[in-house]
């Protein structure tokens, strides 16, 4: 039997030195719906239900921009038409597809899961690892919130994908 | 014109004098008697008059023999037979006669009237041998370029009465040198190393006794004109096109592996990117159209198409890889026999989702036979310190059971980010750049994590760190990426002027394939139409060699090392096809170099006054003799070494254990502060125990929650040994508030002892005015430990 000893030592006896650096003064972002807000694995995703982003190359084609749309809650999201989501642990806008990734515990087998409520349920890779595909902002946090109450998964993880809106540029590819 | 002769024939009683007849040596013989006398009298013999139209030549010789001036006193009617010396005979007045042979030969001819015979003196005839036959020879030689190219080829000569040949070189080639085998006829051409001429030719004559035939013998001179301009396979300080010349020996060794003989025939390489060019003139020989898959279309062709703007990425990256060799387009790709499948995953209609980077990455039959991946892609804001994903390590994981369970390597950029990170709020990366260390991280991407990836920093043409490339403890090896290519001759002086960074701007970049047209030329740096010419290369197709504009002298990036080094493991793997993933990740760090000797990381007293704080370490070994740096992994890829060690490679590693003790702790109070302006800070230390010995991969998963973000915040890593690792340093461009789950890698401890004391430290360097970092109550702070 693997002997584990774990201890935290503080260095709270050490007087704290005057330091040089200085930490930059942020406002974050504070949550706008508490009701809209889902946890994704430690950090708070909130949904932002009247927004969609439209994925777009730029004039070098080489980078993805985000049309950001007013859309009405209900309207759906998918790989053309994302929906946004704001990480408030990164303090950054995000996109989903509606896309839900998912694992079984080791050892178990998914069954008897309904298209109805797992939507566009596919197998992604071994072992058990699968995808769901929300369809509206509100399917999203229903499907994430049930798959995350289960407790035969070994974790459940949102697909938010990053980058910047219409009119900033960034590069996905390493150039 | 034959040569006549006189002869003398002599026969009983008379002499007569051979005359000429026309073109005919004429030889008489006379009979006995003749004339005179009474009844009773015996007529008189004939008189035997033969020629010949030829008394010499080569065989076969045929030869016109005539005995009809032959006459009788009596005319008696004459009958004629030949006689030959090579055992031959006729009849007749005249005959034709073939002397198959080489010799000296004789014909006579007996003359019978009925009651006499008279036979003619004899007709020399002197045939020599025919000469060889000898079948036209055409030389290909793939010009290897960085090095000499000897060719042997055999000259087929043959002799009619297989005599025995000698050959000779008579006339030397012009751009090559050439020898022959003076017995065998075999030739081997030699160039000594890049030739521009494409083709060449020499004379070997091949002779047997007396006759010879000279045969030209062409070479066709197979080469990639673009090869000597690509200092990545080959640096001698040569034209890049870029203004600056690069610093001669700064390469990747590819030579040796060439020379050995591999080029990655038979290893299928997956490119997983924005595209793939699939016609490409200088790349369809190698893609594999039915193992590609386009996610934009549904089809397997990941071509652009026509309609889209822009170049393609994923074109460049797949010609650093495997452009074809010897057909007198373009360059070299590194293993240019490879196969290359396209999967263009970062198309970038098509948002990134789970499902498609599992089907791009062997968890699907289109990809699930690859040998390898190339991953020459960074998260699109690299600038928070992403959360663990357990989809990303599924899918990579299952990679390492491809290839029969002995893994499918990814080979990953680790990113650009070093000096900016594109999208990060204003002054994120004042501080990194301050001290000169990197703003964004090999942890910047979440993809990157687990155990299967070889990620690949940049090294550019002196030998050094490109000044984009991404910093951290995950790196494994560096791989030449260049800088930025440009040439001051060429790029418009009202577009120069906006290089943020105008020293590396115009030193070499990667010189690859593009995607054909100049209308989709490269406009990465000034987003022009059309785009702006970067150096004598990228000129709008004004340059012979890349008249549509399919050749780019400015790819850059770790998404070039990345190829750079996916072609290395290519060879690799076709030297030694039993090598598994953790097989090639140890050859790569056993074999790679030493660059940047000098480096001795980035230390400040301005950190904390009093104090001097290392931010960035320089080379260090570790207790099992493997130098690493942040900045370089293992070192630089030596190709030639790396191949050289995989083909005898027979120590293949024992099976991979994960730990399986519980190392997690979790705060318990508020008290847990990592305390600010101390150069101590707070430190957990794991006690491990576990039945292997040997580290190969350290994992730390950290949940903190920092204000106002990561800045200030560094976190350590020391081993059992005594080996320390920074895992994320001080002056990082992380705007996270929140870390929870996230996955910090390093692999400096590679080759030592698993058990002991590991010491995970956690430093904020800020005033305490405004700034905390507390550990997560709910969340533990987790080491984890593979190897054997």
């Amino acid at each position: 039997m693997n002997r584990i000893i774990i201890s935290l030592v503080l260095a709270l006896a050490v007087s704290p030195v005057c330091a040089a650096l200085q930490a930059p003064t942020r406002t974050l972002q504070p949550v706008g719906d508490a009701s809209m807000v889902v946890m994704d694995r430690g950090a708070k995703l909130e949904v932002i239900p009247t927004k969609r982003a439209m994925p777009q190359a730029d004039a070098t084609s080489r980078v993805t921009i985000h049309r950001v749309v007013a859309a009405s809650a209900g309207s759906m999201i998918g790989p053309q038409q994302l929906g946004v989501v704001f990480n408030h642990a990164r303090q950054e806008q995000g996109y989903i597809s509606g896309e839900i990734a998912f694992q079984m515990k080791s050892g178990l087998k998914l069954s008897g899961l309904s298209s109805a409520i797992y939507p566009g349920l596919k197998k992604v890779t071994n072992p058990e690892v699968y995808v769901v595909n929300a369809r509206t902002p509100a399917e999203f946090i229903a499907v994430l919130k049930r798959l995350q109450a289960r407790d035969d998964l070994a974790w459940v993880e949102p697909t938010v994908t990053y980058g910047p809106s219409q009119t900033s540029v960034t590069n996905e590819l390493a150039k | 014109m034959a040569k006549l002769q006189t002869a003398i024939a002599r026969t009983r009683d008379c002499l007569h004098r051979g005359v000429l007849s026309g073109f005919f040596l004429v030889l008489t013989a006379c009979g006995g008697g003749g004339g005179g006398g009474g009844s009773a009298a015996p007529p008189s013999p004939p008189v035997a008059t033969a020629s010949a139209n030829v008394s010499q030549g080569q065989a076969p010789l045929t030869v016109n023999f005539d005995a009809s001036k032959s006459t009788d006193p009596q005319n008696f009617p004459l009958t004629y037979s030949w006689t030959f010396s090579d055992g031959a005979t006729a009849t007749g007045a005249t005959a034709a006669h073939t002397f198959q042979n080489h010799g000296s030969y004789t014909a006579t001819v007996a003359v019978n009237d009925g009651h006499n015979t008279a036979t003619s003196a004899p007709i020399a005839i002197s045939v020599s041998p025919a000469p060889p036959t000898v079948q036209p020879l055409t030389v290909q030689v793939n010009v290897m370029g960085v090095a000499a190219t000897a060719v042997t080829a055999q000259l087929l000569a043959s002799d009619r009465e297989n005599l025995a040949l000698t050959y000779t070189l008579t006339t030397p080639p012009t751009v090559g040198t050439a020898t022959v085998n003076s017995s065998t006829g075999a030739v081997t051409y030699t160039v000594p190393g890049y030739v521009t001429a494409t083709t060449d030719s020499f004379v070997v004559t091949a002779a047997n006794l007396d006759a010879s035939s000279p045969s030209t013998v062409n070479v066709s001179l197979n080469s990639d004109p673009l090869l000597t301009n690509q200092w990545h396979i080959q640096n001698v300080g040569q034209n890049t096109f870029a203004t600056t010349f690069p610093v001669a020996g700064n390469d990747m060794n590819v030579t040796g592996a060439w020379t050995a003989g591999y080029s990655g025939k038979g290893i299928k390489v997956g490119v997983v990117d924005s595209g793939l060019e699939a016609a490409h003139e200088d790349l369809a020989a190698n893609v594999d159209l039915t193992h590609s898959f386009n996610f934009v279309t549904g089809t397997n062709d990941p071509t652009r198409p026509p309609t889209d703007a822009g170049d393609d990425h994923g074109t460049q990256v797949a010609g650093i890889i495997g452009a074809v060799a010897f057909n007198g387009k373009g360059g070299r790709g590194v293993a240019y026999n490879a196969t290359l499948r396209g999967y263009n995953l970062l198309a970038p209609t098509v948002p990134f989702s789970v499902a498609n980077f599992g089907k791009a990455m062997g968890s699907d039959p289109v990809s699930a036979d690859n040998d390898l991946f190339n991953a020459s892609f960074e998260a699109a804001q690299g600038f928070s310190l992403p959360t663990f994903s357990g989809a990303y390590q599924a899918i990579t994981g299952t990679t390492l059971t491809l290839r029969a369970n002995l893994g499918a390597a990814i080979v990953n950029a680790a990113g650009n980010d070093f000096v900016s990170l594109t999208g990060a709020p204003a002054g994120a990366c004042a501080l990194a750049n301050q001290f000169g260390v990197g703003c964004g991280d090999t942890a910047g991407d979440e993809r990157r994590g687990g155990f299967a990836p070889i990620i690949v920093a940049a090294l550019n043409a002196n030998g050094i760190h490109s000044s984009y490339s991404n910093t951290g403890a995950s790196l494994w090896v560096s791989a030449p990426g260049g800088e930025f290519g440009g040439n001051v001759s060429v790029i418009p002086s009202q577009f120069f002027s906006q290089f943020a960074d105008p020293i590396h701007a115009i030193q070499p970049a990667i010189i690859t394939t593009a995607r054909t047209g100049c209308p989709y030329a490269s406009q990465a740096f000034f987003n022009q139409t059309p785009p702006v010419s970067m150096n004598p290369l990228d000129d709008q197709g004004a340059n012979p060699l890349a008249p549509q504009c399919q050749y780019t002298a400015q790819m850059n990036g770790t998404s070039s090392a990345t190829p750079n080094t996916a072609g290395t493991v290519a060879m690799m793997l076709e030297a030694n096809p039993k090598l598994s993933v953790r097989d090639v990740k140890y050859i790569l760090a056993k074999t790679a170099k030493h660059v940047d000797p000098n480096f001795t990381g980035v230390a400040s007293t301005n950190v904390v006054p009093g104090n001097t704080i290392t931010l960035e370490q320089g080379w260090v070994t570790n207790s099992a003799g493997f130098s690493f740096s942040n900045r370089y992994g293992f070192g630089g890829v030596d190709a030639a070494a790396a191949v050289a060690m995989a083909k005898s490679y027979t120590s293949f590693l024992p099976t991979l254990q994960n730990s399986t003790g519980n190392y997690a702790f979790t705060a318990t109070t508020a008290a847990d502060v990592v305390p600010p302006g101390s150069v101590t800070g707070a430190t957990i230390t794991y006690t491990v125990s576990e039945p292997f010995s040997t580290v190969e991969f350290v994992v730390v998963i950290v949940s903190l929650s920092s204000t106002p973000g990561m800045l200030c915040n560094q976190i350590e890593l020391t081993s059992p040994s005594g080996t320390k690792s920074i895992l994320v340093h001080a002056a990082n461009g992380f705007q996270n508030t929140s870390v929870p789950l996230s996955r910090l890698e390093s692999n400096a401890f590679y080759g030592e002892p698993v058990n002991g004391a590991w010491k995970l430290k956690f430093l904020d360097f800020c005033n305490a005015s405004g700034t905390s970092t507390t550990l997560s109550t709910t969340q533990a702070q987790l080491l984890s430990i593979e190897g054997h």
